[in-house]
């Protein structure tokens, strides 16, 4: 025990010590970058980064700072620092938005190193493309609206939780852009009167914007993916002729929602081609039908005529993703366990041999009930 | 010989002394290595190069079965007489404590980029000494105990591997052996490194309770690191996409850098935190290994003033290097290189000069002492 006091001595010396970690930052001294949005205009790079702002002074709740000569994407985080009150911080970034020009050009994502090079930088921040100026998303605000930093995360959230759009995080994307047997695709918002989100966007191998997707082709390119996350709801106009007697009106509507999706791909390759063969089983409720038809009796009829309209609009959207060269839905991926040779040999430029590929669909439908009506 | 009777310790803290000692800083960047050579079918190297450590290890055990109460420093001096024996040990004793300093600079340049990057390196050294001086002072039955006790802690990493799951696409992991055997052997020349460990069997043999299950012992503890390798590879891969991989430095930070639940974000911040712990396990044994050494080399020193010599060693070292992320990460390769060549390289001639000793002294009819 003769070192006691030594010891004590050591431990204090030690505690003062401890607070000698320099990397601390005060959170009033802090900006969160919770948005931040890249565009061209104009034939210039923007930036631009949206922070709430804590202060019961101020009366708008965020403040916005753009950046339009930036020498690089951290560069400009330089440059926020001179703007605002505390010191831009990036690790909590929400969202970030990408102008639909910017994607236009191509070869940007390079821009982005930054975002994942430092530690401290979030991953997990959604993704999406603006379609129009990125401006007009970042300087939205109403008064009826929670806060831009907040409202943004919640609108691609939630609609992406009913399928009508993606949720892609930056990681994911990353994944995606790196990933030779897929290609990216990204959530879409635009700007009418309300920020709206608006289905897909579809880019190359390169990150270039390709097609867009509208809310249903959405939904139905989950499907596809193997990727809906709870129910996917689908309508279709049914055919006048065979929904019983035809409505001046009303278009014959008919609504189901995918309970429960099991799919089947096999894929071959032959004579310097990708056979695919899908197989869709679907288990969907009926939540709509505008026209009289008698569901108990004629269910076998209704079923097959649903199969029919699911499986044109699935190898609609399947030409749609041929004819472009892309492959967002990652039959790549499969492409690559099972016919690794055969894959290998094309991995470089998979978008041209999936648009000849000799991709073929089946969809059956079980109807489990319709709802509380006969 | 007759000191380490004193000191016993028990089968599980011999396992947990060497599967912690194996799990270090290498199982961080172990998947993007791998994928590097091997592509996703790295994790068949993991198995073969269990497989290889496995018998390195039996190797050393049927080495010290024949004097089971000697450790590696008398048997220097029994089999190669004094003056080579201290030489050896003298070189096994500069590899331990190597050894020990490159974990320590490792883990703090993973610590200064991941978490902290304006605190000076000494500052993290000098907090990271004053636990280490606390457990290698005590000597060998200490860290036996600190082992077992670590262990239990970090067995929660095992469920923080288990989010990422949510996104995988286990497809990636197929088909098997997609390039044929030769990547996959040529890869098992990395995995070994990662088994580096195990050679703590020559000193720890000694004090090991029971020493019939010392066998059983070195098999469990290279499976459980080889396990615990495996998981961690097979859910890196099936995660990233094959050419992502290979951009991360250490995969499975980034992989937990994307849990993302309610509450709490940035995961690899807490993680890397407890994993410093858990890695605390390799220098600190090391490090308490080289401090029984110096004892057994020179008999009168005391064990609490050669390890504060030790950390201050390493304290001037960091002062004086400033060494940068990629220095460290040649001093660590260094460092298992030579690793290597004891644990996989050494046991196998000294089993076999001890076969030929024997073979000689039976055909002579000598004594055997």
């Amino acid at each position: 025990m003769k070192y006691y006091w030594l010891k004590i001595c050591i431990i204090v010396v030690l505690l003062g010590l401890l607070p000698g970690c320099y990397d601390k930052m005060y959170l009033e001294d802090a900006t969160l970058i919770l948005v931040l949005g890249f565009d061209i205009e104009e034939d210039r790079f923007i930036v631009y980064s949206s922070s709430p702002l804590f202060n019961k002074d101020a009366k708008k709740k965020t403040e916005e700072f753009y950046d339009d000569k930036p020498v690089s994407v951290r560069h400009s985080k330089n440059n926020f620092d001179t703007m605002s009150s505390g010191i831009p911080s990036a690790g909590k970034i929400q969202t970030i938005l990408i102008g639909k020009k910017l994607l236009e050009h191509g070869n940007w994502f390079s821009m982005l190193d930054t975002l994942f090079r430092n530690a401290e930088s979030s991953v997990n921040a959604n993704v999406a493309v603006v379609n129009g100026p990125v401006s007009e998303v970042v300087y939205y605000h109403a008064d009826d609206k929670p806060p831009l930093t907040l409202l943004l995360p919640k609108l691609i959230s939630s609609s992406s939780k009913k399928n009508a759009t993606l949720d892609t995080t930056l990681q994911e994307f990353h994944r995606q852009m790196y990933d030779q047997a897929m290609t990216p695709a990204l959530p879409m918002i635009r700007k009418n009167t309300n920020l709206v989100a608006e289905g897909a966007a579809l880019l190359n191998e390169q990150g270039k914007y390709v097609t867009s997707l509208d809310l249903q082709e959405t939904t139905l390119l989950r499907v596809l993916q193997r990727n809906l996350t709870g129910v996917g709801s689908y309508t279709a106009n049914v055919p006048e002729s065979q929904a019983g007697q035809p409505n001046p009106i009303v278009q014959s509507k008919l609504s189901v929602d995918i309970a429960k999706l099991s799919v089947r791909i096999r894929t071959s390759y032959e004579h310097g081609r990708f056979i695919f063969n899908l197989r869709y089983k679907m288990k969907t409720r009926i939540t709509e039908r505008t026209f009289p038809f008698n569901t108990t009796m004629r269910k076998t009829q209704l079923q097959k005529q649903l199969d029919s309209l699911i499986q044109r609009d699935l190898m609609a959207l399947i030409h749609k993703i041929q004819k472009n060269c892309i492959d967002p839905i990652g039959l790549g991926i499969i492409a690559q366990a099972y016919q690794y040779h055969a894959w290998k040999k094309v991995k470089d430029h998979w978008g041209d041999a999936l648009s000849e590929a000799d991709i073929r669909l089946s969809v059956k439908t079980e109807m489990l009930d319709s709802g509380v009506l006969q | 010989m007759q000191k380490s009777k004193s000191i016993q310790i028990t089968w599980l803290q011999f396992v947990l002394l060497i599967h912690g000692t194996q799990v270090g800083v290498g199982f961080l960047t172990l998947p993007r290595e791998l994928a590097k050579v091997a592509g996703t079918d790295g994790w068949i190297s993991i198995i073969l190069g269990g497989v290889l450590s496995v018998v390195a290890s039996l190797f050393i055990i049927h080495a010290m079965k024949r004097q089971p109460e000697a450790t590696l420093f008398d048997l220097f001096n029994h089999y190669f007489g004094k003056w080579v024996g201290k030489t050896a040990s003298v070189i096994f004793l500069f590899y331990l404590i190597g050894g020990s300093l490159a974990i320590i600079f490792s883990i703090v340049s993973i610590l200064r980029i991941w978490l902290m990057p304006k605190t000076p390196d000494f500052m993290l050294i000098l907090l990271l000494a004053v636990p280490t001086y606390m457990i290698v002072h005590h000597g060998i039955k200490m860290i036996g105990r600190y082992a077992e006790l670590i262990f239990y802690f970090s067995l929660w990493i095992i469920i923080l591997l288990a989010f990422p799951l949510n996104h995988s696409h286990w497809l990636y992991l197929l088909p098997f052996i997609k390039e044929g055997w030769m990547p996959i052997l040529s890869a098992t020349r990395l995995t070994i490194l990662s088994y580096l460990g195990f050679e703590i069997t020559f000193i720890l043999y000694p004090f090991l309770m029971n020493k019939k299950k010392a066998v059983s012992a070195v098999i469990v503890a290279n499976t459980l690191t080889m396990l615990f390798y495996i998981l961690t590879t097979l859910v890196c891969f099936s995660y990233f996409s094959s050419l992502e991989i290979l951009q991360y430095t250490w995969p499975t930070l980034s992989l937990l850098k994307v849990i993302r639940v309610q509450f709490l974000d940035r995961w690899d911040v807490i993680f890397l935190a407890m994993y410093m712990i858990v890695i605390s396990v390799t220098w600190i044994v090391y490090m308490s290994l080289a401090v029984f050494g110096v004892k057994q080399l020179i008999p009168k020193s005391k064990p609490s003033i050669t390890t504060v010599v030790i950390l201050l060693i390493t304290l001037a070292l960091s002062l004086v290097l400033d060494l940068s992320h990629t220095q460290v990460t040649q001093m660590t390769r260094t460092m298992s290189n030579i690793g290597i060549v004891i644990a996989y390289v050494f046991p196998l001639c000294l089993w076999g000069y001890v076969k030929l000793l024997e073979g000689i002294r039976r055909n002579h009819g000598g004594d055997s002492s």
